[in-house]
């Protein structure tokens, strides 16, 4: 040990684990040369390391991110264009309905059903259907968000997530009704992708948008051993979470802070005016990303 | 050697085998381990369940317990400058008696 000791923006937080609180030092961590693996035990949280998101291998990593990226290219997003419109529709409709019955919309909730519905129609070809719902996903959300409540136990026993999966259900039902709801979630989505997948040949003959799990089961970059249907089924339930409470969230708070500021508000509203003549008749997002303070809204609420 | 093992009562076993594993893990964390000379509470550097008890008793609150540990731990540091490459594990330091009196 050349340096015995150390002081600095730096502490161990845990036996494997450092904490830097220098922000400029964020951008040395993480860049694009680096290939550092992820921390096994920071991502066994989840039980899902065959999941692209916390895939602990770096090259594995690579792998499985270039295979999702055709998804989220500029001209897919285009073509999923009218299917988003469509739900935003649904979703005005629905804030409408609750306007009418002098009801309050509770936001949350309705944002996180579209982002929900809007992805798991590109992950399955099929909608979770939450934007219909009375509750407006309550109990769909809250079931999901138990899987981050047993997190941190997983965390430190890592083996509870077998355990778990491997009980009788009514014993499972007993120890924790949370866990059981995640592992509900699970087989429905394991049933789901089974069907996405089989239908591979149906949508190439259709001509349509394929679904991701479409895409990822033929895809050619990934090897045969990462287009097992276990394996496809934790990456759409990966992507599933990560596509629809993180959008969620960004609507909800820019939402609140252009509610929250009347001058900010108006500003936005005089914007739209103008560059939507029709309601019915909404612009395509290559003309509404062209308006300077709408996309200053959106960046500000992402940061 | 069978023998000893076989005739072993559990209380005997878990001194003889538990209690010298986890000391000899929790001994090679606090000294030779790679990250040893980093500061620290103790307790967390032994055990995850550091962690693990922040974020599971009191809901994933170990983020504000961290920031704690920088005031108690890393005061001196808080006016040096690290440039983006000065990757500040290679700063030397010659005692975290400096630490006590800052």
């Amino acid at each position: 040990m050349r340096h015995p000791h150390f002081i600095g923006p730096i502490v161990r937080i845990g036996p494997n684990e450092l904490h830097i609180i220098d922000a400029s030092f964020y951008n040395t961590l993480y860049n694009q040369s680096n290939r550092f693996d992820k921390y096994d035990y920071f991502y066994s949280m989840l039980g899902n390391p065959e999941a692209t998101f916390p895939t602990i291998s770096a090259d594995v990593h690579r792998l499985r991110r270039q295979s999702l990226t055709p998804f989220f290219t500029v001209k897919a997003v285009q073509n999923f264009h009218s299917r988003l419109q469509r739900l935003s529709d649904r979703l005005v409709e629905r804030m409408l309905e609750c306007k009418a019955a002098g009801k309050p919309v509770p936001l949350f909730l309705a944002y996180r059903c579209l982002t929900a519905d809007l992805i798991s129609e590109y992950i399955f070809g099929r909608q979770l259907g939450l934007i219909n719902r009375e509750d407006f996903g309550k109990g769909f959300y809250e079931s999901w968000r138990s899987l981050w409540d047993i997190s941190p136990v997983i965390r430190q026993l890592p083996w509870m997530m077998k355990v778990l999966l491997g009980l009788p259900r009514w014993v499972t039902a007993m120890v924790s009704p949370k866990a059981l709801e995640v592992i509900d979630m699970q087989a429905q989505i394991d049933k789901w992708t089974l069907e996405a997948v089989s239908n591979v040949d149906k949508v190439k003959d259709s001509n349509q948008t394929g679904t991701i799990l479409a895409g990822l089961a033929t895809s050619d970059v990934l090897p045969p051993e990462e287009k097992t249907l276990h394996r496809l089924s934790i990456d759409a339930n990966s992507i599933l979470a990560a596509g629809f409470e993180t959008t969620g969230a960004v609507l909800t708070h820019m939402t609140y802070l252009v509610l929250a500021d009347p001058e900010r508000r108006r500003k936005l509203i005089n914007e739209l005016h103008n560059a939507i003549g029709d309601p019915a008749d909404i612009p395509t997002w290559q003309t509404l990303e062209k308006l300077p303070y709408l996309t200053a809204v959106i960046k500000e609420a992402l940061r | 050697m069978m023998d000893i093992i076989l005739n072993a009562t559990p209380m005997s076993l878990i001194l003889s085998v538990v209690v010298p594993v986890v000391a000899g893990g929790a001994i090679y964390r606090l000294l030779f381990h790679p990250l040893a000379r980093f500061p620290g509470p103790k307790l967390a550097a032994v055990t995850t369940l550091y962690e693990g008890f922040y974020d599971i008793v009191y809901q994933g609150k170990y983020i504000w317990q961290i920031e704690k540990m920088h005031k108690k731990h890393g005061k001196l540091s808080r006016s040096k400058t690290y440039g983006q490459k000065d990757i500040p594990f290679q700063r030397p330091i010659s005692s975290r008696c400096h630490e006590c009196s800052g």
